[in-house]
């Protein structure tokens, strides 16, 4: 797996939209690697090998930004702390149509913001059929108290994706005082 | 007195001839102003120095272009030292004069005129009938109560749209030219008649169609409050490119429960710009007063900042130009 110095993670189910994602804003075609389990004790019975997918930024200056898609689900933890390690920031897609929106928006929070607390969150396919409104997103913003920002998106819009990276950039740069 | 900042970017000069103008801005530069060092490629660049033969690259060009900042180009032209021909000022530099006349009347007057931004929106005309509206926080809520059902918004244009609450959409009607709306704004609950002038094909999300509806309403600035601490639920999605870059700053602050005057204090922004994005907020029940004590979005007086500050900055400054943010 490459693992480059600054990243930033793409996390979500299947299906919400990471690859889509990744590929509206990689300058290389997105490239599917695979990381090797080493953590034989918590996943013996697992597979040795996750999927992530793999995408790349390179500044004007040379310098890569890694963008990788891994899967969010418990079973694949032994990856996240290498691939979040030094992350600039993590973007979280949801998809609306799932049974359980809001419990998945909450796992996938509780476990990257051990990592990173530069998260932003996009919601995806709420344009389709689904069993929810899409006012529980908001209801569950006021009762959390996060300053996480939170779309709703089309992960195959390029300017979407722009939408939560801007976003995220302008959170970290007013909390580190970074703005002019 | 408040100190100003001053980011100057270098492009293309050695080491050696930006130690030298470097020392000698500072030296001529009153102390009240702050110089601060950084890369082409930063977003908020105040000033542009660069070597002669990198400003007709695509790179700088796409700088002055999009930053719109004063810029002076360097040469090493030993015939012409001391002087400024053509906007290009010849190294070694003896005599600072010229360049401190060059830095006064293109750098350091118009950040002093330009300290506060422009409104986004010009300012709405106060009457005798505006101030006294109807539109409160209470008078939102009570419409995006969600047990109100589907509801019909319109003013003196006609139809806007048929919202519910409940279910967090919005049909528009598509025949309106407005954008906005002004205070004939009205709500009813809506009649069979009334889902006939909206289009139910394509469902619009009510929160993020109504922050933006509002926020192209100039006359609703003159609803929000003049200063006081709020706390906004949600970040509000732009609709509009050209304000998304404000809207997100003025969100990272009011999430957080933030003051107006602090927030347009500390990062230059005008107040009725910070009115409309409040007024925006009140109209689709995405903002909430708080005490003094519940703000937890912190002003501090900017310092200098450390290398790795510097670093960080410059870092997303890339990114920034990057992608066009």
């Amino acid at each position: 797996m490459i693992l480059q110095q600054y990243k930033i993670v793409f996390a979500g189910s299947m299906g919400a939209g990471k690859t889509a994602a990744i590929r509206s804003l990689s300058d290389i075609p997105v490239l599917l690697t695979e990381a090797l389990n080493t953590d034989d004790r918590s996943h013996a019975k697992m597979e040795t090998t996750v999927g992530i997918d793999y995408g790349e930024i390179t500044l004007e200056d040379g310098t890569k930004i890694g963008l990788y898609g891994t899967p969010g689900q418990s079973r694949f933890d032994f990856i996240w702390p290498v691939i979040c390690q030094g992350a600039l920031g993590a973007i979280i897609l949801i998809d609306h149509t799932v049974s359980d929106p809001i419990q998945e928006l909450e796992s996938y929070i509780e476990v990257f913001q051990e990592y990173t607390h530069n998260i932003a969150i996009g919601i995806t396919h709420s344009d389709l059929e689904s069993p929810h409104f899409t006012q529980i997103y908001k209801d569950w913003l006021i009762q959390q108290d996060l300053y996480t920002p939170l779309f709703f998106v089309d992960a195959r819009q390029k300017d979407d994706i722009l939408l939560l990276l801007e976003a995220l950039i302008t959170s970290i740069e007013v909390n580190h005082n970074l703005m002019s | 007195m408040h100190r100003h900042y001053i980011h100057i970017g270098i492009a293309g000069l050695s080491i050696h001839d930006a130690d030298e103008l470097k020392k000698t801005l500072q030296h001529i530069t009153p102390d009240h102003f702050i110089l601060q060092w950084n890369t082409a490629s930063d977003p908020h660049l105040d000033c542009l120095l660069v070597y002669e033969y990198f400003l007709e690259t695509e790179g700088i060009q796409r700088v002055l272009k999009n930053q719109k900042c004063p810029y002076l180009c360097i040469s090493k032209n030993a015939q012409y030292s001391n002087q400024i021909i053509n906007n290009t000022l010849a190294l070694p530099l003896q005599n600072t004069q010229i360049l401190k006349h060059w830095f006064e009347q293109n750098v350091l007057n118009s950040e002093i005129t330009s300290e506060i931004e422009e409104p986004i929106f010009s300012a709405p005309v106060q009457s005798q009938e505006s101030s006294n509206h109807p539109y409160t926080i209470n008078f939102f809520k009570e419409m995006l109560h969600p047990e109100k059902g589907k509801l019909h918004l319109y003013d003196r244009h006609g139809t806007i749209a048929i919202i519910d609450s409940a279910k967090n959409l919005a049909w528009l009607n598509k025949d309106r030219a407005e954008t906005g709306t002004d205070f004939s704004f009205q709500y009813d609950f809506a009649s069979t008649s009334d889902l006939l002038k909206v289009t139910r094909r394509e469902t619009q999300i009510l929160q993020d169609w109504l922050w933006n509806f509002f926020w192209n309403s100039p006359s609703f600035a003159q609803i929000a409050p003049e200063d006081g601490h709020y706390k906004i639920h949600y970040w509000p999605k732009p609709a509009h490119p050209l304000h998304k870059k404000r809207i997100f700053q003025i969100s990272a602050c009011f999430i957080q429960g933030a003051k107006i005057s602090k927030i347009a204090e500390q990062h230059a922004i005008s107040l009725l710009t910070l009115r409309q994005f409040i007024a925006a907020s009140m109209a689709s029940g995405n903002i909430e007063k708080i005490n003094a004590w519940e703000s937890r979005y912190r002003t501090t007086e900017p310092v200098e900042r450390t290398e790795q500050q510097n670093f960080i900055k410059s870092f997303f400054g890339k990114l920034r130009f990057k992608f066009g943010f």
